[in-house]
């Protein structure tokens, strides 16, 4: 790519003005400090014009040699600093994923931050302002598997307005009306959290990890999907929205407090996305119409994914900065002392999702739906606990932090 | 304010010329040459406050320098320069229409020259071209006189002679080559309508002037804090790019003996 000798360009007739520094500044660019481009030219205009160009660019006008009408200029390339903060050599794509392109170009040690928004790779003019990223450390900027994680999030966008089955819908018994309209007001509400907390960590994440910013973007872009379809469905059977309860608010509000992406993605996709996809499946199986179950069903792909991404993060720095475990334990342990006066899930979502489970309301039913409800704190706990252990958490410490989570779910 | 700190004085021609000497000011301090600048609107008071010794040492453009030289019968101290200060060049360009190949096809058109007081936009280009055997007698000059006191260093009247060519109000006209080859690069000037026909022999452009009674450790001090300033040292680069330099030089007199020659035969006051 770079030459440390000689390169030889033609310019033809062209003059500074016209054309020619488009062939001499990506020579000398290519050329190495010190290193010599020679230009053929036959405008004479240039004798004069390019020795006082390169002393504005810097560069060392050597001299001119003339034969026949061409000139040939000797420009020696200035000492102009490029910076390479980061160094693979060159190759070509032949999937055109992020995750071929992260496995060629894997993420640094540490990110300078001077390099900004400059994309992985570029060569750096030195002289750069200084960028406030926080997150310029690859133990606390995510996985390296984010890349394969946006391929999927990418191949699998949906949207509510074409892929979701709105005109089957049909109106549901009242009780099983309001019961779907409770539980998407639910969800909704708990859905802003996920919308708002990760995208205040997009801008901390130094560009030099933009697998983990795109990452972000795609999940920003489904949590507002889900808060779209979630609504129209809360809305679409001639019922008002339900309640929000105090507690969930209080909840969220603890949840926001998250001071940092690693605690954040901790408590938002382990512990509170990674309960609402057992909640999403009790929804989907108990789902009185089609419409319904698609809309969870395809909500429930994206927050697997999410879930991926909050496992595969902590873990990552939980194995390459052991020092972080008492952090998020303590981020647990901070949330539950907010929450220390809820004692379950807001009570209208507790009926919502019994109607749900029965069917309908006959007292045998209900009685069948109350069970599947209480299978579902079993299922949430005993899945939670899994989570913590691949996130690298022991066995004790799994059953300790599941059994502090919020039991508003998120 | 301690009595070693050197007062220098600049012309402030944009608003950069103050980060610029502020940058300067604390690399001087970190050199142990406390420093403070002054700056003023135009070369006129700058020179006036210098021979007054009102300040130490001014950063003066080459009509300045030729001033405090008469002022001083050759006896004022040159201190320094920037590389790019040496063998400036003036040009000679004119529309591809019109016909004018050389200098001497000027004679009865219109020449467009920059400000009164631009040694490269106009003083000088004239006293060459007359040198050259143009009769200026026959030319038709006419000078945008604008930012006068700043003797051309804000490059105005050169982008105004610039455009007179490019909008056809007139055939031929003189700049700086550093507007013209800078321009050029940023793709301002259309090749198809303009072209250099002549360039003039080389000038010297400015320098930092003092007093024959400078306290001379004040001059030790400048000097050894000013060519202490590296382009290979990345803090120092970024006010060399800046100041439009990659390396001080020591002083030379013999680039400015034309703008003497020139100033006499104009009779520019001084
Ligand atoms: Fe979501
Ligand atoms: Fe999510």
């Amino acid at each position: 790519m770079t030459t440390a000798s000689s390169t030889a360009i033609t310019g033809g007739d062209l003059t500074l003005g016209s054309g020619l520094l488009a062939v001499l500044r990506p020579a000398l660019l290519l050329t190495e400090e010190g290193g010599v481009v020679s230009l053929a030219s036959t405008n004479s205009s240039n004798r004069f014009d390019l020795p006082r160009w390169c002393q504005v660019e810097h560069h060392h006008y050597l001299r001119c040699e003339s034969q026949n009408e061409v000139d040939t200029h000797f420009i020696q390339r200035g000492p102009f600093p490029r910076l390479r903060h980061y160094e693979v050599p060159s190759f070509e794509l032949t999937e055109f994923s992020l995750e071929e392109l992260t496995a060629r170009t894997p993420f640094p040690k540490t990110a300078q931050t001077t390099s900004a928004f400059a994309p992985r790779g570029a060569d750096l003019e030195e002289g750069r302002p200084n960028f406030p990223f926080s997150i310029h450390d690859h133990r606390f900027a995510g996985p390296p598997e984010v890349a394969r994680l946006y391929d999927q999030a990418t191949k699998n966008q949906w949207s509510s307005l074409h892929d979701i089955p709105w005109r089957k819908l049909k109106p549901l018994p009242r009780p099983l009306n309001l019961a779907v309209s409770q539980v998407m007001t639910f969800l909704a509400e708990n859905e802003f959290s996920a919308l708002y907390l990760p995208s205040r960590f997009v801008s901390t994440v130094h560009p030099y990890f933009m697998e983990t910013s795109l990452f972000l973007a795609t999940q920003l872009a489904d949590e507002a999907r889900h808060i779209d379809a979630f609504m129209k469905r809360a809305w679409a059977c001639g019922e008002k929205p339900g309640v929000s309860a105090v507690s969930t608010a209080d909840s969220l509000l603890s949840l926001l407090k998250s001071r940092d992406f690693l605690e954040a993605t901790f408590l938002l996709s382990v512990l509170g996305e990674g309960t609402f996809l057992d909640l999403l499946a009790f929804i989907e199986n108990h789902a009185p119409d089609d419409v319904t179950a698609e809309i969870v069903r395809r909500a429930r792909q994206d927050e697997s994914r999410h879930v991926h991404f909050g496992i595969a993060h902590v873990q990552h720095s939980l194995s390459t900065s052991p020092s972080v475990r008492t952090h998020l334990k303590a981020s647990v342990e901070r949330r539950a002392s907010d929450l220390a006066n809820m004692s379950g899930a807001p009570t209208m979502l507790q009926d919502a999702l019994v109607v749900l489970a029965a069917g309908d309301t006959s007292p045998k039913n209900l009685r069948r739906g109350h069970d599947k409800y209480r299978e579902l704190l079993d299922t949430m706990s005993t899945n939670r606990i899994k989570r913590l252990k691949s996130s690298g958490f022991s066995e004790e410490e799994a059953d300790y932090l599941s059994e502090l989570h919020t039991p508003n779910f998120m | 304010m301690a009595k070693d700190t050197i007062i220098l004085g600049a012309v402030a021609y944009l608003p950069k010329v103050v980060t610029i000497w502020e940058g300067i000011r604390d690399f001087f301090e970190a050199q142990g040459a406390p420093l403070d600048f002054v700056l003023f609107s135009n070369y006129e008071r700058q020179v006036e406050y210098l021979l007054e010794s009102k300040i130490d040492i001014a950063w003066n453009a080459p009509l300045a320098h030729v001033r405090i030289k008469h002022h001083t019968g050759g006896k004022s101290l040159s201190l320094g320069m920037r590389d790019s200060d040496r063998d400036f060049h003036s040009r000679l360009i004119v529309r591809k229409d019109s016909a004018i190949k050389n200098p001497k096809d000027i004679e009865g058109k219109t020449l467009a020259v920059g400000s009164r007081d631009s040694t490269q936009a106009k003083i000088l280009p004239l006293h060459f071209l007359k040198a050259e055997g143009v009769d200026l007698n026959k030319v038709n000059v006419v000078s945008f006189d604008v930012d006068l006191g700043k003797h051309g260093d804000t490059g105005m009247s050169e982008l105004d002679v610039l455009a007179a060519l490019h909008d056809g109000k007139a055939p031929a006209g003189t700049i700086g080559d550093l507007i013209w080859v800078t321009e050029q690069a940023a793709g301002h000037i259309d090749p198809n309508v303009v072209e250099c026909v002549w360039v003039t022999p080389g000038f010297d452009h400015c320098m930092f002037d003092a007093l024959p009674n400078l306290d001379p450790q004040k001059v030790e001090r400048f000097k050894k804090a000013l060519f202490a300033m590296k382009w290979e040292n990345a803090s120092h680069r970024r006010l060399l790019e800046l100041e439009g330099l990659k390396e001080w030089l020591p002083p030379r007199e013999e680039g400015y003996k034309s703008l003497k020659e020139a100033v006499s035969d104009q009779k520019i006051a001084l």
